[in-house]
């Protein structure tokens, strides 16, 4: 899977840098196609979805209570932002501390389900953020990627292509 | 590779979309939100409670103190006061001396010509006054 690593400047502050992911041969993030595919469906959510993310770069930073933790495998940051058990919307994230998120897709979450496993969309949302967890901890093991002096920013060549 | 470049910035039309339709006031009231959460939860590891030890604190369920912390929550007067309580911090400012009492005192002021007998009264005479005045505060 190639991608790239963008740094959503509408978000990013003081309080931690907020970034996205653009697939190969895609134009937008995966942030932009969740607020496409959900905002008509679910205006108030989506809005409130967009709050909360400015206010974690502009203000709070990425604490991990604003977070509903340990949705990937353990130690891939994999997690997703807070949802009411009665909300519609999962959007999943890597969080690297407070200082960096990455976000990324997600979609509706249907009430019947208990498991992620049990809805497609929201399984593909989530093992495609795994993926991107691990593509970076590979890239930071060869020291291809690090993070700055203040821990903000990622810092080195963010295309991943498959030949790295 | 290791260059020193970061990640490019990135802006879209569809999240400046949204951004537009959220009013300073809106986003002043999810940022209060998320700080009051901030503050409970720095209140709650002074106090070395893990969230669920929290939770037993407030005879709550779990899933209940997530919801607090998540910076989503709308909490009435009396659940912060009992998280006051319980963690030592001040959540709501209610000290007498904060508050500003402010008293009316109305006076009747008539003013009469010789001509004019005293018993007309405040309507008849039509030159009738009342002064609203805030009295300083010792």
């Amino acid at each position: 899977m190639n991608f790239e690593i963008v740094k959503l400047s509408d978000f990013s502050g003081e309080g931690a840098t907020i970034y996205s992911v653009i697939l190969e041969n895609d134009q937008v993030t995966l942030l932009d196609h969740f607020i496409e595919e959900n905002e008509n469906h679910f205006p108030t959510e989506v809005k409130d979805i967009v709050k909360r993310i400015r206010t974690i770069g502009g203000a709070t930073g990425a604490r991990s209570h604003f977070f509903k933790e340990n949705e990937g495998i353990p130690g891939d940051g994999v997690c997703a932002l807070y949802d009411n058990p009665d909300s519609n919307l999962r959007l999943y994230c890597i969080r690297y501390g407070s200082c960096a998120v990455i976000l990324g897709g997600g979609g509706p979450k249907p009430k019947t389900i208990k498991a992620l496993q049990e809805d497609e969309k929201l399984t593909a949302e989530n093992y495609l953020m795994r993926e991107v967890s691990q593509k970076i901890m590979d890239a930071m093991k060869e020291r291809d990627i690090r993070w700055s002096a203040n821990g903000m920013e990622l810092i080195g060549d963010l295309n991943f292509t498959q030949d790295e | 590779m290791n260059n020193q470049k970061g990640a490019r910035a990135y802006t879209s039309k569809t999240i400046a979309s949204v951004l537009s339709k959220v009013s300073p006031e809106e986003q002043k009231r999810t940022e209060n939100k998320m700080l009051l959460a901030a503050k409970i939860d720095d209140g709650r590891k002074a106090k070395g409670w893990s969230q669920t030890e929290f939770a037993e604190q407030m005879a709550k369920q779990p899933s209940e103190i997530s919801k607090w912390l998540s910076g989503t929550h709308n909490f009435t007067s009396d659940t912060l006061w009992d998280i006051e309580e319980k963690l030592g911090i001040e959540l709501i400012s209610v000290k007498e001396k904060e508050l500003r009492v402010v008293k009316v005192v109305e006076y009747k002021i008539v003013v009469s010509s010789p001509a004019q007998p005293r018993y007309a009264g405040l309507h008849e005479s039509g030159i009738s006054k009342l002064f609203h005045q805030q009295p300083k505060l010792a």
